[in-house]
């Protein structure tokens, strides 16, 4: 159901990437990306960067209809 | 004696690798961006190397570049006097790895319309937060649309 009222504000997807200083080492933060299409919208940084290894870690949200995943990326 | 030393490196976004060397300090006029790649020197003319990304002159006379290789990524050639001394040393290309990965996902959020901002955080370390409104009329309207 959408619950939506009529006028209200876009909702706002993000994406926050945090460098460590090491040069390959990021740490990657999604927010309100809903549904099964999370990683799927968001996983261009990686192969874009070439990750080689990438640690998921997902919030209590993850569960919940609005989705939030964080991750720690290496280049 | 000096000579050029290679090292790999996980770069592969050469914008992104420009964007870096800049926001390091390096003047865009000693930049050279070349889609296939040229001859360089080192500190002596005989020490040639082949590279896409060059920096001229960097110091000393010896150009340092970025050559692109076979998996997609560029092998640095840089004058093991700058290697191993305070010019271009490891913590120097650290650096540019980091600036690299910042630049290179902000590429990615240019690419996709996503409005960004950068900041520190409190461990002084560099943020990008790239922001998607669903709203399909802002969407257009980023790409020249009604």
């Amino acid at each position: 159901m959408n619950t939506r009222a009529r006028g209200a504000a876009p909702k706002e997807r993000s994406i926050t990437v945090t460098f460590e200083n090491d040069g390959v080492t990021m740490h990657k933060k999604t927010e309100g990306y809903e549904g099964k299409d999370c990683e799927a919208l968001t996983d261009f940084i990686e192969r874009a960067l070439n990750a080689t290894d990438v640690e998921r870690t997902h919030t209590a949200e993850y569960y919940e209809r609005k989705r939030s995943t964080e991750e720690g990326i290496r280049a | 004696m000096s000579h050029v030393a290679t090292v790999k490196t996980k770069i592969s976004n050469p914008q992104a690798l420009v964007r870096a060397l800049l926001r390091m300090g390096i003047a865009q006029d000693r930049i050279e961006l070349h889609e296939k790649a040229i001859q360089c020197h080192g500190y002596h003319q005989e020490e040639k190397f082949m590279a896409n990304v060059v920096v001229r002159k960097a110091t000393y006379g010896s150009d340092i570049g970025w050559e692109k290789t076979t998996d997609g990524t560029y092998a640095a050639h840089i004058d093991d006097y700058h290697y191993t001394g305070q010019h271009y040393n490891t913590d120097w290309q650290t650096q540019v790895a980091t600036y690299c990965n910042v630049e290179a996902v902000k590429i990615l959020f240019e690419e996709r319309n996503m409005e960004y901002t950068e900041k520190r955080t409190d461990r002084g370390l560099i943020q990008v937060r790239g922001v998607q409104k669903e709203d399909p009329r802002a969407l257009l309207r980023q790409r020249g649309g009604r």
